[in-house]
């Protein structure tokens, strides 16, 4: 039957309340800088853009444990949606941490105003997608969160290579999500829901019989992945990456890098482990492959960047290949399978989350002292980064705690993360496992290569020029703050950071299993 | 509503149409003496008594012409340019009722064409498309002042197009109908006010939508004063320069029968169509009304006209986005609002 | 065959071909004109699945507004300026005719073997009849079970007018928005109209070919008007201006009206 309109369940407002905040915030951010005088946005907006991305994550803890949902079932707050909200409103406190001041002056002085906006309708895209319950939910945040950046990736519209970067990233951009949505139609046309608890009861249904080899669903799995693969800068769709990252302004590379990184994993994690779960020996392989490929491509080309924003481009690609990792290695038993063994949550996801969380401390670090440099008048080169250390030694050392991280060097975090992915790799017990471990080891040494270089030209070699002295407080507590919890989230906290990932691969097991009768 | 063989409805739809062309045909013959006499001049005298045969004459005047096609024209897209145009005007005659179900030579027949349940949907999204028209025959004609004619009458239709769907979601919410025939038998209902027993127009619980409507159709259709895709005095004629003989009679005929559909869709969704005193006895008497109220349109269009200069070109874009489309939104949630209040959902 | 079958296998024939137009077509507006039709008879498949509301908001939407802002903009374009349309290498061309087989091998192979594993929606006959309609029923699908999406669009609109107006706001900021009152410009200053400028008056200076020798101010007043006009009637050839205001540039004084 259709909704009665009579008993009408309402929305429970209780359940959404940090995505709420951040969309209170939007519009408090619109009409601020409508009505507001021009000189006082800076000082007010990044006030409040602080305190409501603040706000929404101390909301964060109403969700927790919940596992509820409301909206009929397209909203869901369960242990995903906390954990990538997490990251995604971390990663946009960074942010605009990053971005307040190199907004506000370089570049020619960008509207600061519509640079927030934009950023808090990307953020709540991501939100949207991180708490779907349904294609729908998943396609329509996708679009909210890529439309907003691929503004921001032209925002420093005098520069003719930020339009070129987000002329490529907005047409494969939409390309892929017209990929992504067909895909999403063949998902409705075989199942006959877009519910995806509801797809993985039919598919359940559908295993169980003998005569299981659908080719419509097969042809859905691979429109979708790659739809997902190019808002995640998988190889072999990560042509737009390069351009894009290295054209659009700093502050928004190292929002890019991440947010939307997160909402693709989040919209990948939704649709294959808890939509097609079932039918997981289908994509596996698949994912294993393009792991592969991904972290191999990336590793090799950054070596020959001499651009330090187009290298940590390519390296972002490569850290996409070890999040892939820890999908392919997804072994869930519980639940979908008869007798297997449902011993808690699933290492694969939960490492894969808990790479997400570390990689967005480090990478918009990285980025962040790229942007510090590029206030005192550097530029991106290689040759822009010699001498740092003798004329701006703290500087230096953030860059090398990051680049450290990124290799995975103990005891940061990138390392903890690092070994959480190759270790759910090795405990997968298949050749493939086996086989990702050993390349994401081999590939890491490749990867010390190019992040050693920056760290040997700023250690050893002369300083070309004087830097020019700029005042930018809010940047250098930003990347004070990530330095050390790069440095020591890796050693505290992370045993409570990986159960809060855990979470919800466990939770999916005791739903699964609820539900089991299909 | 009667089920009826295809081929009376075939018949009807024949009759209507052929109804239609002539009017369209005597309503340059209307529109030349209207004027005419508001400029104080004679008008068309010589051809036939009183110059009645002139839209006669002139149709032999328009066939008889030789048939330029520009050089450098896209051969294709020129031909069939002027038939959208005419086509899209004259399906939205269709869903038009103009009357009920009646009894002919002791046949049920119905006076409509075809009673959809989007029937208001069908008439804005064919007279959208009639737009594609004038554009492909701007773009054809290889020609500076077709193209920008063509290009304004993009912009202007778009623009306008707009308000005109949105004037009509007032009357929707109120009719909780899309079907045209529903929400004409919606009006033959009364209105009690008090002592006070008023037709159940939608003029009277929609009177803004009703003028928001009003302009935008004169828009719609590319009239004076908003007929600035084909301005004479800058543009040459605009799109239909390079046009000549029956391509360009298309053109004719395409815009006065859009005029004469809006007319014919504002007397029955406003004006309570073919509902006048007497109506409900006589069907004859509900299409002589509906035509009353066609003629009023129709002489609010030469009205016009004769009256008002042409907008200037911001002056039309101005107006559509920041004077009528605020209105309409305004209008749509009072009216919502109204109806919950009304519902006790509020 | 009954009829309905024989009119889908039509539509469903003008619509593939129709897009098939769409990526053969060498000139642009063409590829435009047949995606139209193919919009076009996509409203009509909607309408013969009984989905009267969708295919109202297909013509309305697509073809009746989005479809004529691509036109408009394909028609602003001077042809020569665009990059040669079907400008592939053969390699390329090989491999995208290629995958292209491979995905339609696909998705036929898909349609032949379909089954659904699902149950069926809730939107059957039976339950569309019985709210009223198929607008009725959409609506309250739309505006119950899948409100939160329908709001999220409504964002990714607005989303897209803040954007607009970033990228398209030419001014520096703080400055404020120019003189300029047309909100299209109609001056198009390519072609024969600007090489036969006068020697008096400057070039093109993007979009405004008619510029007054002495200083920055638009046509306005006084003797700088005057001489404009008379070395440009001297010329005879069309001069688009700045202002819709001042088009009267060319030629004698405003005509009245129509005939």
């Amino acid at each position: 039957m259709l909704v009665e309109l009579s008993n009408l369940p309402g929305p429970d407002w209780g359940l959404m309340l940090p995505q709420l905040a951040v969309f209170g915030l939007a519009l408090v951010l619109l009409f601020g800088d409508a009505f507001m005088a021009r000189a006082q946005h800076f000082r007010v907006l990044t006030g409040v853009s602080l305190v409501g991305y603040g706000l929404a994550t101390a909301l964060l803890w109403t969700q927790d444990g919940r596992n509820e949902a409301t909206f009929f079932g397209l909203f869901r707050a369960d242990g995903l949606t906390v954990f990538l909200s997490l990251v995604i409103l971390v990663a946009a406190l960074l942010t605009v941490m990053v971005s307040a001041s190199y907004v506000d002056r370089l570049e020619g002085r960008m509207p600061i105003g519509e640079f927030y906006v934009l950023l808090a309708f990307s953020v709540l895209g991501a939100l949207m997608v991180a708490a779907a319950g349904d294609l729908v939910m998943i396609f329509v945040g996708i679009e909210l969160s890529s439309l907003a950046t691929y503004i921001l990736t032209a925002f420093a519209k005098r520069r003719l290579g930020a339009v070129e970067g987000a002329l490529k990233y907005f047409l494969l951009g939409i390309f892929a999500s017209a990929i992504l949505v067909y895909g999403m139609a063949w998902i409705y046309g075989a199942t006959g829901t877009t519910d995806l608890d509801g797809i993985a009861r039919a598919l359940q249904t559908a295993t169980a019989g003998d005569e299981f080899l659908e080719p419509s669903l097969l042809l859905a799995l691979l429109l979708t992945i790659v739809g997902l693969g190019f808002k995640m800068a998988a190889v072999p769709f990560h042509f737009w990456t390069p351009d894009a990252y290295d054209g659009a302004a700093t502050p928004v590379t190292a929002f890019m890098s991440v947010v939307p990184k997160a909402a693709a994993f989040a919209a990948t994690i939704r649709l294959l482990v808890q939509a097609l779960g079932p039918m997981r020996d289908d994509w596996l392989n698949l994912i294993a492959v393009l792991a592969f490929v991904t972290m191999a491509f990336g590793n090799v080309v950054a070596v020959a960047q001499r651009n330090v924003k187009r290298m940590l481009a390519y390296s972002s690609i490569a850290h996409t290949g070890y999040m892939m990792v820890g999908l392919a290695v997804y072994r869930q038993q519980g639940g979908f399978d008869v007798g297997g063994g449902a011993t808690g949550g699933d290492q694969g996801v939960t490492s894969l989350l808990y790479y997400i969380l570390a990689y967005t401390v480090m990478n918009i670090g990285a980025f962040a002292v790229v942007a510090w440099l590029q206030h005192r008048g550097r530029g991106l080169t290689l040759d822009d980064f010699a001498g740092l250390a003798s004329t701006q030694p703290l500087a230096a050392a953030a860059m090398t705690v990051f680049l450290l991280s990124l290799m995975g060097i103990p005891p940061t975090i990138g390392f903890r993360a690092k070994y959480e992915v190759i270790l759910a790799a090795i405990n997968a017990d298949t050749a493939a496992g086996l086989a990702l471990a050993i390349s994401i080891v081999v590939l890491s040494a490749v990867s010390a290569f190019y992040y050693l270089r920056v760290v040997a030209v700023m250690y050893f070699d002369e300083p070309a020029r004087t830097p020019r002295t700029e005042s930018t407080p809010l940047l250098n507590v930003g990347i004070g703050a990530m330095a050390v919890a790069t440095l020591l989230l890796g050693v505290f906290f992370s045993g409570q950071l990986i159960d809060l990932a855990d979470r919800w691969s466990r939770a999916l097991t005791v739903v699964a299993q609820a539900g089991g009768g299909g | 509503m009667a089920d009826q063989p295809l081929w009376l409805t075939f018949l009807v739809a024949f009759v209507f149409m052929n109804a239609l062309l002539i009017g369209m045909a005597y309503m340059t013959y209307f529109e030349r003496k209207v004027l005419a006499a508001m400029q104080d001049r004679m008008g068309p005298t010589r051809t036939g008594p009183k110059g009645l045969l002139q839209p006669i004459a002139d149709g032999i005047k328009l066939l008889g012409k030789e048939d330029l096609i520009p050089a450098a024209a896209d051969k294709w897209v020129f031909f069939f340019a002027p038939l959208v145009v005419f086509v899209t005007a004259i399906v939205r005659v269709a869903v038009i009722p103009f009357g009920g179900t009646v009894e002919i030579f002791g046949r049920q027949v119905n006076l409509f064409a075809a009673d959809l349940n989007v029937g208001a949907l069908f008439l804005l999204a064919f007279g959208s498309l009639g737009v594609y028209g004038i554009i492909l025959g701007a773009y054809a004609s290889a020609n500076r002042f077709s193209l920008l004619g063509g290009l304004r009458a993009a912009a202007q239709v778009v623009s306008y197009e707009i308000v005109l769907g949105l004037s009509l979601v007032g009357v929707f919410l109120l009719s909780q109908s899309l079907s045209v025939r529903q929400i004409l038998l919606q009006q033959q209902a009364d209105l009690q006010l008090g002592p006070l027993s008023l037709p159940n127009w939608f003029i009277l619980s929609q009177p803004l939508a009703f003028v928001i409507f009003l302009i935008a159709g004169i828009a719609e259709t590319n009239r004076a004063p908003f007929d600035l895709p084909e301005a004479e005095t800058e543009l040459v004629s605009g799109f239909h320069t390079e046009y000549s003989a029956f391509r360009f009679s298309f053109y004719f005929l395409g815009e006065y029968i859009n005029m004469i559909v809006l007319s014919l869709f504002a007397a029955t969704l406003f004006l309570g169509g073919t509902d006048g005193p007497g109506a409900d006895r006589y069907w004859g008497l509900g299409l002589v009304w509906l035509v009353l109220k066609l003629l009023f349109f129709l002489f609010f269009y030469v009205w016009l006209r004769a009256t008002l200069p042409r907008f200037r070109y911001d002056q039309l874009m101005g107006i559509a986005w920041k004077v009528l489309l605020p209105l309409v939104l305004v209008n749509i949630m009072v009216t919502a609002f109204i109806r919950l209040v009304g519902n006790g959902q509020l | 065959m009954p009829w309905d079958v024989l009119v889908f296998y039509l539509l469903a024939a003008v619509c593939v071909l129709a897009a098939g137009g769409v990526v053969v077509a060498t000139n642009p507006v063409h590829s435009a004109i047949f995606l139209v039709l193919c919009f076009f008879n996509v409203a009509a498949v909607f309408v013969m699945l009984g989905a009267e509301f969708l295919a109202a908001v297909q013509i309305i939407v697509y073809t009746g507004a989005i479809l004529v802002l691509v036109l408009f903009v394909l028609m602003l374009v001077d042809p020569d300026d665009l990059p040669e349309f079907h400008a592939a290498r053969p390699v390329q061309r090989a491999v995208g005719v290629l995958l292209g087989a491979i995905l339609l091998l696909e998705v036929g192979a898909a349609i032949l073997n379909r089954t659904v594993v699902g149950q069926q929606g809730n939107a059957t006959p039976a339950n569309v009849a019985a709210v009223g309609g198929n607008v009725q029923a959409l609506g309250r699908n739309l505006y119950t079970q899948y409100l939160l999406p329908f709001e999220i669009v409504s964002l990714v609109l607005l989303v897209g007018v803040v954007g607009a107006i970033v990228l398209a706001l030419p001014e520096r900021l703080g400055e404020r928005v120019g003189q300029r009152r047309a909100t299209i410009s109609l001056g198009h200053p390519r072609g024969t109209d600007v090489a036969a400028l006068p020697p008096g008056l400057d070039g093109p200076d993007g979009e405004t070919p008619v510029r007054v020798a002495s200083g920055d101010r638009p046509v306005a007043t006084g003797s700088g008007r005057r001489e404009a006009t008379s070395e440009l009637e001297a010329t005879r050839e069309l001069i688009m201006v700045r202002d819709a205001d001042e088009r009267t540039v060319v030629g004698g004084g405003r005509d009245s009206g129509r005939s």
